[in-house]
């Protein structure tokens, strides 16, 4: 590819990574999703949490549209026993990354309506400060 | 100790482990517990509501796992780690069948239970039973299982054992994994059980 064609791109990243817009310190969210089970019953929802600021972020609660209540929790195994606590917040250390995936940090969701393997569906992740993120989660089958 | 000698010494460690493989001794990536645990022998519910005995399952590698369906984390985890296992088996996963029984039977209907299980696979068999049956099940295994306080909307967790028990075509206690095993893990050790079992 021509070096010429690359620039508006450059500019373009200049621009973005200068703009007050861009909130340098807003938390990344990746590889969100939901496992989907047959029944009534609820799921568990999975996400890896950035905190790209200089402060702890303390995660406290989370809603959704299709989901008539959702709970942090985490699950834990004592004398091979498993376990499922309910959390009200989780801290992120500052620069720290938390990773909730299965058999430790994960969302408890319940469905008020149906939700179909493949869609995405939107979850708010409230934080203590008052800040949200709207993050899409994908429904993949219980396997996984 | 010079350098030569422990270098003799590890030699014929090693000379030794070749023999002691030889000679039959398995290696295993779970835990074998071959005689340490009884036999399966159960009278639980299927998801039909007839009783069935241990008895029925017989012929097949049976792992025996205990959870419940409002059980979002651990259960499908652990059962799709099975599924895995069973799927990096390849035609031998047909001699396997898996027995998930819930210890949530006021929750958990046949109905229920049944699309839970089969949500995993073909060989998942939903499975449940009275309070005596349940708790004369876990204790056969030295496990147990309890009941979290209800919450305002009537939700409580169960607390459930972690283990997977294997069983072989015979009926006798082989192995205890968890879903902290990889599925090659899991099926390295099944695979070993299979051949065993001809």
């Amino acid at each position: 590819m021509p070096l010429k064609s690359l620039r508006p791109g450059l500019a373009l990243l200049l621009v973005l990574s200068m703009s007050p817009a861009v909130a340098a310190s807003s938390p990344a969210i990746t590889n969100a999703w939901i496992r989907w089970l047959p029944g009534g019953g609820p799921l568990g929802g999975y996400f890896v949490v950035h905190n790209r600021s200089d402060k702890a972020l303390e995660l406290v609660g989370a809603s959704g549209p299709a989901f008539s209540r959702i709970q942090l929790h985490r699950s834990i195994q004592v004398h091979g026993m498993d376990k499922m606590i309910h959390l009200h917040s989780i801290t992120i250390p500052a620069g720290g990354t938390l990773r909730f995936r299965p058999g430790g940090y994960h969302l408890m969701l319940w469905r008020q309506s149906p939700v179909t393997i493949g869609d995405h569906v939107d979850i708010c992740l409230r934080f203590a400060d008052g800040e949200h993120e709207t993050v899409q989660f994908r429904i993949k089958g219980p396997a996984g | 100790m010079s350098r030569p000698t422990f270098t003799r010494r590890m030699g014929l460690l090693c000379v030794l482990s070749l023999a002691l493989a030889a000679c039959g001794g398995q290696k295993w990536e779970t835990h074998n517990i071959t005689g340490l645990m009884p036999d399966l022998k159960f009278t639980l519910t299927d998801t039909r509501g007839r009783t069935v005995h241990a008895g029925d399952f017989a012929g097949k590698v049976n792992l025996l796992y205990f959870g419940y369906t409002n059980c979002p984390d651990v259960c499908p985890l652990t059962l799709a780690g099975i599924a895995r296992t069973l799927h990096d088996l390849g035609p031998s996963a047909s001699r396997v069948r898996v027995l998930f029984v819930s210890v949530d039977p006021k929750r958990d209907s046949p109905k229920v239970l049944h699309r839970y299980a089969k949500a995993f696979g073909p060989q998942f068999i939903g499975l449940t039973g009275t309070q005596a049956e349940l708790q004369a099940l876990s204790k056969r295994y030295r496990v147990s299982y309890s009941y979290g306080k209800p919450d305002a909307h009537g939700d409580y967790v169960v607390n459930h054992s972690a283990a997977i028990f294997v069983f072989d075509e015979k009926g006798h206690a082989r192995l205890i994994m968890n879903h902290t095993y990889s599925s090659k893990a899991m099926a390295h050790d099944l695979r070993q059980v299979l051949d065993a079992s001809g």
